[in-house]
This record gives C-alpha cells, sequence and structure tokens, in this order.
C-alpha cells in the first residue's frame, strides 16, 4: 500500500508542475521500477510490448481518415443538409451546429477536432446572426461530446484496446442510441433558451432540384462512416481494416469528387496523423508499463476488495465510478485518463457484473463531459478562443446544456437497457 | 537601435545554427513519419486486397504494418514535445509568471530529459536482446529492429527537447531567432 502511494504521490506532483502526463506517468512509474527493484531494461520491454497489438494500428487509421474528410471539403456538405433539415427553425444556427455536431463527430470521432472545424465555420457566423457570442460557443463545445459517442469513434477505440476483452463493434452500436439522445437533449435546451427571444429566421426556399442535390452531396460524405461501422459489425473487415477503408474512400471523395483535397492537404493530414497518434500510443505504452507494475503490486484486488468491501451493489459501484471519472475528467483529457484508469477498473466492473459494452459507454460519456466543465474544459477553450468570448461567461451559458448531457448519462449508468438492446439485437 | 556586442552576436549566430538545426530535424522526422504512415496504410490496403480478391491474405501484412506504426509513433513523439502537444495540464504554469515560470520550465523539461535519457539507454540494451530472435512472417527480420523503435524515438525526442529548450532560454535573453514553428 505503501509504495502505491508513493506511486500516486509522485505522479499527481509530476502532473501538477505540468509534466505532461504521459512523461508523468513514464517518470514516476520508472521511480517505482527502481524502489521495486524492477530492472529498467524491463520497463522498456514493457513500453514495447505496450504497443505489440496489431489491433492498435486502427488508431492512426481511424485519425488520418477523419483528417482527410475534414479536409476534402465534407463539412459544408453536412452543413447544407442540416440547413435544409432544422434551418428554418427559430435559432436555427444553433440547432444546425448540434445536427452537423452528430453528423461530423461520427465521421471525425474527436470532440476537439470537432469544436475547432464546426467553430471555425459556425460560431463568428452565429454570432454575428444572432448577436449571442457566447451561446454560439457553449452550443459548439456541448455539441461536440455527441461526436465520441456515435461510431465510428476514436475514444471507443481506445476504451476497447484498454479493456481488452470488449467488441469495438458492439461498443460502435451502444453509442448511436446516447449519442442521439444528447443531441436531442441538447436541442430541447437551445428550444426552451430560444422560444422567447426574437430571433431571426431563416425563409429560404428549395426548389426539388436542389433538394435533390443536397442530399446526393450528402450520402456522398455520410456513407463513410456508415461503410466502416457496417464493416465492422458485420464481421467483413477488422477495425483496423475498416480504418483504412475509410482513408481509401476518403483520398477517393477527396480528390475524385469533391475536389477539395491536395498532395499538400494529404501530406498536412498525414504529419498532423503522426503528432495525434504518438501522442495516443505514447500513453498506451506507458500505460503497459505501469498497469503491469500495479499488477505485480497487487492493486486490481486491493482496489477490488476496497470497493466490495464499501458496496456490493452494482449501481452504487457505478454511481462512485461516475462521480470519480467527472471528477478526473475535470483534469485530464479524455483518452489519457480513459488509457491510466480502464485498465485497473474495467476488471472490477466485471466483478460487479457490468456489461463490458454497458461500462465502456459509461466511462466515455463521463470523461467527455470533462471536456466542458472547467478548469481543463479543453472544448470549452477552444470554442471561447474561437468566440473571443471570456471561457467563464461561456461556461455559465453551457450549464444547463451540460446538466442535459449529465441528465441522459444517468439514464445510461442506470438504465443500460435503454440502450443495450441495439448492440443486443445484433449479438453483442 | 538596438547595439549587439561581439559575444550577443557570436551567440546569436550559434542560437540561428540550433534553431535551424531544430527546423531541419523536425522536418526529416516528420517526413520519415509520414513515409512510414503511407506504407501502413499500403500495406493494409493490399492485405485487405489480396484478401478479398484473391482469397490469400498477406501473412506479412499486419505484423509489418505494427512495426512500422510502433516505429511511426516513438519517432513522433520528439515532434509533438516540440510543439507541447502533449497532454498536460497546465494550471499551475499559467498561474506562474517571470522566475518561478522559468524555474518550472527547467524542472518539467530535467524530469522529461531524465525520462527519455533512461529509455534511451536501457532500451538499447533491450533492442540488443533481440539480436538471436528473428519474426518468420516479416521476411526473418531481426527483433532488434523493431525493438529499436524504442531509444531511437526516445534518442530523436531528448534531442528534439534539447534543441527546444536551448532556443526557448535564448529567445527569452531578448535575442531575436528566426520562428521555428
Amino acid at each position: 500500500m505503501g509504495t502505491l502511494i508513493t506511486f500516486a504521490l509522485i505522479f499527481l506532483i509530476l502532473v501538477a508542475i505540468a509534466v505532461p502526463v504521459a512523461f508523468a506517468l513514464g517518470a514516476s512509474t520508472m521511480v517505482m521500477f527502481l524502489l521495486s527493484d524492477h530492472s529498467l531494461q524491463l520497463f522498456t520491454q514493457r513500453l514495447w510490448t505496450g504497443l505489440d497489438k496489431f489491433t492498435l494500428v486502427a488508431i492512426p487509421f481511424f485519425i488520418l481518415a477523419g483528417e482527410l474528410m475534414s479536409g476534402s471539403g465534407i463539412l459544408n456538405r453536412l452543413m447544407e443538409f442540416a440547413r435544409l433539415i432544422v434551418g428554418r427553425v427559430k435559432g436555427g444556427l444553433y440547432y444546425i451546429n448540434i445536427l452537423v455536431s452528430m453528423l461530423f463527430g461520427g465521421i471525425n470521432g474527436s470532440a476537439v477536432a470537432d469544436t475547432s472545424a464546426i467553430g471555425s465555420l459556425l460560431i463568428k457566423a452565429t454570432s454575428k446572426e444572432y448577436d449571442d457570442p457566447d451561446l454560439a460557443a457553449a452550443v459548439t463545445a456541448c455539441s461536440s461530446i455527441v461526436g465520441p459517442l456515435i461510431p465510428p469513434s476514436l475514444p471507443m477505440l481506445i476504451y476497447a484496446f484498454a479493456a481488452a476483452n470488449v467488441s469495438v463493434a458492439g461498443l460502435f452500436l451502444a453509442g448511436i442510441v446516447p449519442g442521439v439522445a444528447v443531441g436531442i437533449a441538447l436541442m430541447v435546451v437551445t428550444w426552451s433558451i430560444c422560444r422567447n427571444r426574437a430571433l431571426p429566421v431563416d425563409s429560404r426556399r428549395y426548389t426539388a432540384r436542389e433538394v435533390g442535390r443536397i442530399l446526393l452531396r450528402f450520402i456522398t460524405a455520410a456513407v463513410l462512416p456508415v461503410i466502416m461501422v457496417a464493416g465492422i459489425v458485420g464481421g467483413i473487415v477488422t477495425p483496423t481494416e475498416a480504418g483504412c477503408v475509410g482513408i481509401v474512400y476518403a483520398l477517393l471523395v477527396g480528390f475524385f469528387v469533391t475536389r477539395e483535397l491536395t498532395i499538400k492537404a494529404v501530406y498536412a493530414a498525414m504529419a498532423r496523423t503522426v503528432v495525434v497518434t504518438s501522442i495516443v500510443l505514447l500513453l498506451v505504452s506507458v500505460g503497459n508499463a505501469t498497469t503491469w507494475w500495479l499488477t505485480i503490486e497487487g492493486l486490481p484486488t486491493l482496489l477490488s476488495e476496497g470497493f466490495v468491501a464499501m458496496t456490493s451493489s452494482p449501481a452504487m459501484f457505478l454511481l462512485l465510478m461516475v462521480l470519480l471519472y467527472l471528477f478526473i475528467g475535470m483534469f485530464i483529457e479524455q483518452a489519457a485518463a480513459m488509457i491510466m484508469l480502464v485498465p485497473v477498473f474495467a476488471p472490477l466492473a466485471a466483478r460487479y457484473d457490468v456489461d463490458p459494452i454497458h461500462f465502456g459507454l459509461v466511462t466515455c460519456l463521463s470523461l467527455a463531459l470533462g471536456l466542458v466543465t472547467p478548469p481543463v474544459g479543453l472544448c470549452l477553450f477552444v470554442a471561447s478562443g474561437i468566440a473571443g468570448s471570456p471561457i467563464q461567461r461561456v461556461f455559465r451559458v453551457s450549464i444547463p446544456f451540460i446538466v442535459a448531457t449529465f441528465i441522459v448519462l444517468l439514464v445510461v449508468t442506470f438504465l443500460p437497457s435503454s440502450f443495450l438492446w441495439l448492440p443486443q439485437l445484433f449479438g453483442f | 537601435m538596438n547595439k549587439v556586442s561581439a559575444n550577443d552576436s557570436g551567440e546569436s549566430t550559434l542560437l540561428r545554427r540550433i534553431a535551424a538545426i531544430d527546423v531541419a530535424l523536425a522536418q526529416w522526422v516528420e517526413r520519415v513519419c509520414v513515409i512510414l504512415l503511407g506504407l501502413m496504410v499500403l500495406t493494409t490496403t493490399a492485405s485487405i486486397v489480396t484478401r478479398f480478391v484473391i482469397f490469400n491474405p498477406l501473412n506479412f501484412a499486419d505484423p509489418l504494418a505494427k512495426y512500422l506504426m510502433m516505429w511511426c509513433a516513438f519517432l513522433g513523439v520528439g515532434l509533438a514535445l516540440r510543439k507541447a502537444e502533449h497532454i498536460a495540464v497546465e494550471m499551475l504554469r499559467d498561474r506562474l509568471k517571470g522566475t518561478p515560470l522559468i524555474l518550472l520550465e527547467h524542472l518539467v523539461d530535467g524530469v522529461i530529459f531524465v525520462f527519455l535519457g533512461a529509455v534511451v539507454f536501457y532500451g538499447f540494451g533491450y533492442a540488443l536482446s533481440g539480436r538471436e530472435s528473428h519474426d518468420p512472417f516479416v521476411f526473418g527480420v531481426s527483433m532488434t529492429i523493431p525493438y529499436l523503435s524504442v531509444p531511437i524515438g526516445a534518442g530523436v525526442a531528448l534531442f528534439q527537447l534539447a534543441l527546444s529548450s536551448a532556443i526557448r532560454v535564448e529567445r527569452r535573453r531578448g535575442n531575436k531567432l528566426p520562428s521555428v514553428g
């Protein structure tokens, strides 16, 4: 127990002084290896074996597919479609923002990228139209949480690797209902805010020909996540191969359909993918060494005994986990938190007979909420930066949206049958 | 009007060179990583095509893509470090100014430096332990080659960190250097 406390203290001090999480985890684990008389050559071996899994290749592939799709002009196509569907409602631009997040987030899979891409297109326009930059930023930041829930989702892929015993296809299917539910909840909050405001309404009328053109352009963009998810769920391709198919499709669309992709843009997307991949995989690699040491030190057993002594109720266990995730998510980014926590807590969830897919969704959604809560709400920072509004004001306006998402989280946590029916329908 | 002494001028020239090395190294590492990523995509695409078209998957494709990913990931650590993109909690740092901030940055760099240095040193030992092992699926390659991704990636990151730190320190002293963007 003493060594575990020492480890936690070193890690927390390093994180607090702004050592990047991966290096803080690595350095504190390295110290514990030395204190526990394990060789550092073994430490480097654990770093290597952490990445010795072919399934991890899916991570750079998913990131690259998202980057390429972002650079190939599909966002404009999704925006046209969203404007067609919800543009004429009062406060239409807010609804367009949420709907595009649901569509684009599914392709991109990253909440922060979603905030940045959609925010740069919509926040200024919405602020100008409705004269409320705080609300425009709040809607953009909060709706980006939907992205990691609707498949194909990078955080879910990372969860599946970290938990080791859960099907990627099952997780992807399970995310659809909560993702749509969060989107609808955000729209309801938007409606309640906008209903008593005198906002200009888009009165544009579409001809049948225009509708047909918009739908056709939309299908080209929206078919990618469908191909990827259907391929994985149908057992036709592995998640890694699905990522590869996504890249090839994005290249074909970008070069031959939208014609917005250039060799230079592809290189930039690949360079960006390399950096993001390295950040995530360094965490996976170091996390493997940490998990190995924690297992040797008996942390999973200690933790398991501690939780079981505290409560035998799966519901209480889940509530404790949600609170823990919400707290940690306030300080540490979703992917990093998952890589550190899931290998420890997923086996514990199994001991409480919590469905691994259910636990995965609770983990993804709880930690995603951290992206819009201070002090380290990345999406909030990005959106307020684009809007030019102080983050405190954007956070204040975000509170009803966060509460609505929290209500969906409670439903996901305590009524798993509300969304597990979909993966169960496909045999997961 | 800024007057630059001979000594300052000498230091400035030296640091301009450091900045140029920093940019050149980052560009080369980025190019290598992009090529590795491209090869990963090509290898996996070829594997999918052969599996569905001639019903005969390429046995080497999966482990090769994995080794390429390892090299790409570990080499990319320095790129992310240089751009300060690794996930960090910066609440304390954001509140500091002046000397305390400088001391904190040195401390953070020091921790990363020691960590990477240890990974380089022990990583080479681990890589050499793979001399006698071979991967029969990937053309019988010696396991030293994939194992080397760890120490070489850490070594490049270490070098990149040293260059970035030197540039940051000198910029703070007021020297004007070319952008290292």
